[in-house]
């Protein structure tokens, strides 16, 4: 195992009088799929949001702490370039409406500058739709607009638009909560094989304690604000040392 | 049948001849218009387009409404191009900065113009472009346009960009968007069948406007567009005062004017629509 993907060190966040986070600390390692648990309200997509700084949209937020990604302060940087090491896909498939797929995909690397000719671009846009496992599906429909695909599809589009940044590490919060269950499988392949074959380094947000055990070598339940406890998916899950780890995993918070 | 059904089909039939009311006019309109000048512009055959308009006395030709089309095709173009980028880029500024003091400012100012009696605008223009250099001018009269074409561009364009969903601008930011691209690419795209509504809407109402124009343009009838410097004719002044002479021809010749018009305004709607595709959320 390389170096983190992310650390936190205090990470305070307030938006308004409200405080959200309330001192975390937490380390991603890098080549790792990590879940982020915890019940609703307990500041997960916040914390997400933290990591690529679209928390910087809302009025009235207040952050504090160090938040290193691959071994950069993220908050001392240049903000567009924090949000271009990584690519973050939603909980609602939210795919441009005013772009083709192909546009969907070619947008991020056509204004970031990371493809240099069509041809490249081309490349880039089926290497990312065949890492989100939709290639097949939209290969001859490329100029389509993506209302034509599935909800589960639309979600793959976002992740491929994410992946085409080539980003090393991907955000994801509940990506397949709104999806029915082939199409999270697809997903979860997908992120499988980019964690195996690309070695990025995947941080999710998800509800579903199954889904964690599936997927994530580390698992980090936080709740109002904190983080409660963190390890291995399997000790976590096999033998949680924290009441409300017990609870969450019986479906009971 | 038992009361409830007798109801609900007497709602129905109430409610489709309301809606039959409602819409009956504009087809009356279409229809009149249509009848009453597709004929003239048959006569006077492809003259209607090129030839100057004929003297009120001693003929009753029809010659053409040249004057007033190319002025009307002259000054809704100027004053497309003079609104149309002030009134998106105050709308963008209003919904990037909804609470700003000076969106407050410009919300307050052009919900009032739009209740202003365009004939105003015409005589505060007149004073400020006109009068001062003491003529008339095609300029003056698309700067009229241009003020009255603003209110309505900025309105749809500024509720266009507010009900672009938060989550595509979120999305923008994710893959790396600066807040300038976000806005161009993102916000206006999703955004951009309702900011050609309201441009084809002000279009359509500035070619449709007559009282701005009486004491700017004024118009000028024996040449065909003497330049921006110059009175000119546009159709609306046209109709406006051939239809109150006494001379029949000058009837006949406002009638084919008019379904000219027309014809320029399905033109426009149907050019708009094709050009910007819809989005489909």
């Amino acid at each position: 195992m390389n170096g983190p993907a992310i650390e936190i060190r205090d990470l305070r966040v307030s938006i308004g009088e409200k405080e959200i986070l309330k001192g975390i600390n937490l380390t991603i390692p890098e080549g790792t799929i990590s879940a982020l648990m915890g019940p609703s309200g307990s500041g997960k997509t916040t914390l997400l949001r933290v990591v690529n700084r679209l928390i910087d949209l809302i009025d009235g937020v207040k952050v504090s702490g160090i938040v290193k990604v691959f071994g950069k302060s993220i908050m001392d940087m240049d903000v567009y370039e924090v949000r271009r090491m990584s690519g973050m896909v939603f909980q609602i498939p939210n795919p441009f409406p005013h772009m083709s797929i192909y546009d969907n995909v070619a947008i991020g690397a056509r204004v970031n500058g990371v493809a240099k000719s069509k041809r490249e671009l081309d490349e880039l846009v089926k290497w990312a739709l065949e890492r989100a496992m939709l290639w097949d599906e939209v290969k001859s429909r490329l100029r389509d607009p993506p209302w034509r695909l599935s909800g589960g599809q639309q979600q793959r589009l976002c992740l491929a638009r994410a992946l085409a940044l080539k980003p090393k590490l991907l955000l994801l919060d509940e990506p397949t909560a709104n999806i029915d269950p082939v199409n999270t499988l697809k997903i979860e392949e997908a992120l499988r094989n980019l964690r195996k074959e690309e070695g990025m380094t995947i941080f999710m947000v998800t509800h579903m304690p199954q889904q964690a055990i599936r997927l994530a070598d580390y698992t980090v339940m936080i709740y109002d604000g904190r983080v409660v406890e963190e390890g291995p998916t399997e000790e976590i899950a096999i033998s949680p040392r924290h009441e409300l780890t017990r609870k969450f995993l019986r479906g009971e918070v | 049948m038992d009361a409830r059904r007798l109801l609900d089909s007497l709602f129905t039939v109430t409610v489709t001849l309301l809606a039959l009311a409602a819409v009956l006019p504009i087809f009356h309109i279409i229809l009149y218009i249509t009848v009453k000048g597709l004929p003239v512009v048959m006569e006077a055959g492809i003259d209607f387009f090129t030839e100057i308009p004929p003297s009120p006395i001693r003929t009753t030709e029809l010659g053409g409404i040249a004057p007033a089309l190319a002025g009307t095709l002259f000054m809704t173009t100027v004053a497309t191009l003079l609104s149309v980028p002030i009134a998106v880029l105050a709308a963008v500024f209003s919904a990037e900065y909804p609470n700003h003091s000076l969106t407050r400012v410009v919300r307050a100012t052009t919900r009032s113009l739009l209740e202003v009696p365009t004939i105003v605008i015409g005589i505060v223009v007149f004073a400020l472009l006109v009068q001062p250099f003491g003529r008339f001018t095609a300029l003056a009269g698309a700067v009229a346009l241009a003020i009255v074409m603003i209110p309505y561009v900025y309105t749809y364009t500024e509720l266009a960009l507010l009900s672009v969903p938060r989550t595509y601008i979120e999305a923008g930011y994710g893959i790396g968007l600066k807040r300038a691209q976000v806005i161009y690419m993102i916000t206006a795209g999703v955004a951009r069948r309702g900011i050609a509504r309201g441009v084809t809407v002000a279009i359509a109402k500035a070619m449709g406007e007559t009282a701005p124009l009486l004491f700017t343009a004024f118009g000028a009838r024996n040449m065909i567009f003497g330049g921006p410097l110059e009175p000119s004719d546009a159709i609306t002044l046209m109709i406006y005062v051939f239809i109150q002479s006494p001379f029949e021809h000058w009837h006949k010749i406002a009638w084919g004017a008019a379904f000219v018009l027309l014809v320029l305004y399905l033109a426009l709607f149907l050019i708009s629509r094709r050009l910007v595709k819809e989005v489909r959320l």
